[in-house]
């Protein structure tokens, strides 16, 4: 009997072909949109995370607490104790660190001797620096730092140097206070301007070494915080997860100092993430919905053309549940035609999305959210368990979809069925 | 002659809002094995309610239907459908094939629905029914590529296939020509004499009501006359 049923649903399905396509092309369409959506969310996942990590806040910070207190005044006065004996007490407590550098950060002006900008200093040691950070590799014009070079030199995020009318070898006026609260100027030499997808570096960055640095702010320059870089996980979550156990690590080894991983550094993010997905679960409410009102609609007309063949089933000794299940079973496949369709043309736009990626600085320009940049090219994820999910779930809701007319053509007079013209 | 269905005063009404129809007015009727029964009379006589009566496709208002000694009123939805499966055969009027089945897979329908015979039987019986009725060579062809009667030969295969005791026909001549109409009932005839198959047909045609062994008249519901040839 269920070869039977079988037969006769696989062939009514080709026989309306026109109507299957349409309507697994609309469920087709709509998963593939809803798998597309979540790369380009986790690939968003992903490429803020990165940003955070590899430009502006490392996988671990380590700052006095007192430093951390005031940390958004970015002050010169709570420096840590003997930062090169903790960078080395750090690489023995977390030896998988893939790079650990010392920076101060301070607030300054930035000037062309016409007009002034307000800009964010770091100070940064340049060798250990590129290890933890790659802003070296985000240069656009000219070079990285490098401690073989005596002149005073700076690096300058490339909206800075745009707004100044600078480029690479132009001289500016840098003004800030120093360890000694007092204001100093002193004119740094443009070596590089970089163009990272982090907006605050771009519009605001400006950076120099230590050697300059302790010239200009102060010979006590303190060092603020210490960075350390994570080797990459393969998923965020795990990433999140191996930065907050290093971080508990270092923090019962130096409770005195204030720890803060990624997961912490991401707070906002992370929060927005949780209405990311909320927003996921709608797109595949809505495409369901839609998908699952044309498969009621296609099986009901179904139904209508061959009423007088479910007469004949029924007169033949077809029981009620057997005509449910025949219908169910038209459902079932054009769920899974228009799943495993949406799933290929899915697959088909992810690749491209993770291959060639979307440049969003040309659709929105250099923008942040808060402290999140999206900024850059924004590169689809792979999720194999959202292909999982969306065949699956097509396929469920096809069904019960189907189920709904199902039972109409089950529940039908068969006298009545068999009088149908 | 062994007697297979009996009907005591079956009486069927339908309702249509406050108006009542009476399709069936107390029919008395009891039909023997191996019976070539026409069932005659003007349209809205009651013919189709009294075929689908018997075939358990409808349930009368009043009165009782006895299968074999078996009272069929009190038998649920399930157990009608089982009856049907292992006893009547329908043969309808617009022969009623599935149209994306082939036609040897249409007269495999009745088995498969059944589900008693075995896999590798189903087709051989299968064949064999559609050589009875002259179309071993169509059993791959699709109904749509098949005349009127053919279609209807292979609803009568289709029909005879799982043996059945009683087939009953709903004016199984009326869309056919003269010429294709006076095969079926030949082949009808045939059959009956053959493998002893109990046929009760429907019909207007008075060729087939020539052949038929008892011919039974309703008129407004009600048995007019019920005569036995010989």
């Amino acid at each position: 009997m269920n070869r039977t049923l079988l037969s006769i649903a696989a062939r009514n399905v080709v026989r309306y072909g026109k109507r299957t396509v349409i309507t697994a092309i609309v469920l087709m369409f709509g998963l593939a949109c809803f798998i597309f959506f979540d790369a380009l969310l986790a690939g968003m996942d992903r490429m803020t995370i990165d940003a955070m990590t590899d430009y502006t806040a490392s996988s671990i910070i380590i700052r006095t607490v007192e430093y951390q207190k005031n940390h958004r005044g970015l002050p010169l006065d709570y420096g840590i104790d003997a930062p090169e004996k903790l960078i080395e007490d750090l690489q023995q407590t977390v030896p998988e660190a893939s790079g650990i550098a010392p920076r101060t950060s301070f607030t300054g002006n930035a000037s062309n001797r016409i007009e002034s900008i307000p800009i964010l200093g770091t100070v940064v040691d340049p060798i250990r620096d590129a290890s933890v950070f790659r802003i070296r590799t985000a240069v656009k014009k000219g070079s990285w730092l490098s401690p073989d070079i005596k002149e005073k030199t700076a690096v300058l995020g490339i909206t800075v140097a745009q707004d100044l009318g600078l480029s690479v070898g132009d001289y500016f006026l840098l003004s800030a206070r120093t360890t000694d609260e007092a204001t100093n100027a002193d004119e740094f030499k443009i070596i590089g301007i970089v163009d990272v997808p982090a907006p605050e570096i771009n519009q605001g960055g400006v950076f120099i070494s230590f050697d300059n640095a302790r010239d200009f702010l102060g010979s006590n320059l303190p060092v603020t915080e210490i960075d350390m870089a994570l080797p990459r996980q393969p998923s965020i979550d795990a990433g999140m997860k191996k930065a907050g156990e290093a971080a508990r690590k270092i923090a019962q080894r130096h409770q005195d100092l204030a720890i803060i991983s990624i997961a912490d550094t991401a707070k906002d993010y992370m929060a927005m993430r949780a209405m990311k997905s909320k927003f996921s679960s709608i797109i595949i409410v809505v495409v369901l919905l839609i998908a699952g009102v044309g498969i009621v609609n296609t099986i009901l007309m179904s139904i209508y053309s061959r009423i007088k063949e479910i007469g004949v089933l029924r007169a033949y000794g077809m029981e009620a549940r057997h005509i449910r299940w025949l219908f169910s079973l038209e459902g079932i496949m054009i769920g899974t035609v228009g799943s495993l369709g949406g799933a290929l043309l899915g697959a088909v736009l992810v690749w491209w999305a993770s291959t060639s990626g979307i440049p969003l600085d040309m659709f929105l320009g250099k923008i942040s959210i808060g402290s999140i940049p999206l900024a850059g090219t924004l590169y689809g994820e792979w999720h194999i368990g959202t292909f999982i999910f969306s065949i699956a779930f097509g396929i469920l809701a096809s069904w019960f979809s189907a189920r709904i007319p199902a039972k109409k053509a089950a529940s039908l007079e068969v006298t009545e069925a068999l009088r149908f013209i | 002659m062994e007697s297979i269905l009996s009907l005591v005063n079956v009486k069927k009404i339908y309702r249509k809002g406050d108006t009542e129809v009476v399709a069936l007015a107390g029919i008395n009727i009891e039909f023997e094995r191996q019976e070539f029964c026409a069932i005659v009379g003007p349209s809205g006589s009651g013919k189709t309610t009294l075929l689908n009566i018997i075939g358990c496709l409808d349930r009368p208002t009043e009165g009782s239907v006895t299968y074999l000694s078996k009272p069929l009123a009190s038998l649920d939805e399930k157990s009608l459908s089982a009856y049907r499966r292992e006893h009547i055969s329908f043969i309808f009027q617009s022969f009623n094939l599935i149209p994306v089945l082939t036609v040897v897979e249409n007269v495999e329908l009745p088995l498969e629905i059944e589900g008693k015979t075995a896999k590798t039987d189903v087709r051989r019986k299968a064949l064999a029914m559609l050589e009875k009725v002259g179309l071993s060579d169509k059993a791959n062809r699709y109904p749509r590529e098949l005349s009127g009667g053919q279609e209807q030969r292979v609803a009568i295969a289709r029909a005879l296939v799982k043996d059945p005791v009683v087939v009953l026909a709903d004016e199984p001549t009326a869309n056919l020509d003269s010429h294709n109409a006076e095969e079926i009932v030949r082949l009808m005839k045939k059959i009956n004499a053959d493998l002893h198959t109990t046929f009760i047909f429907s019909t207007h045609d008075r060729m087939i009501m020539q052949e038929a062994g008892r011919i039974i008249e309703l008129h407004d519901g009600a048995v007019a006359s019920d005569t036995r040839r010989s």
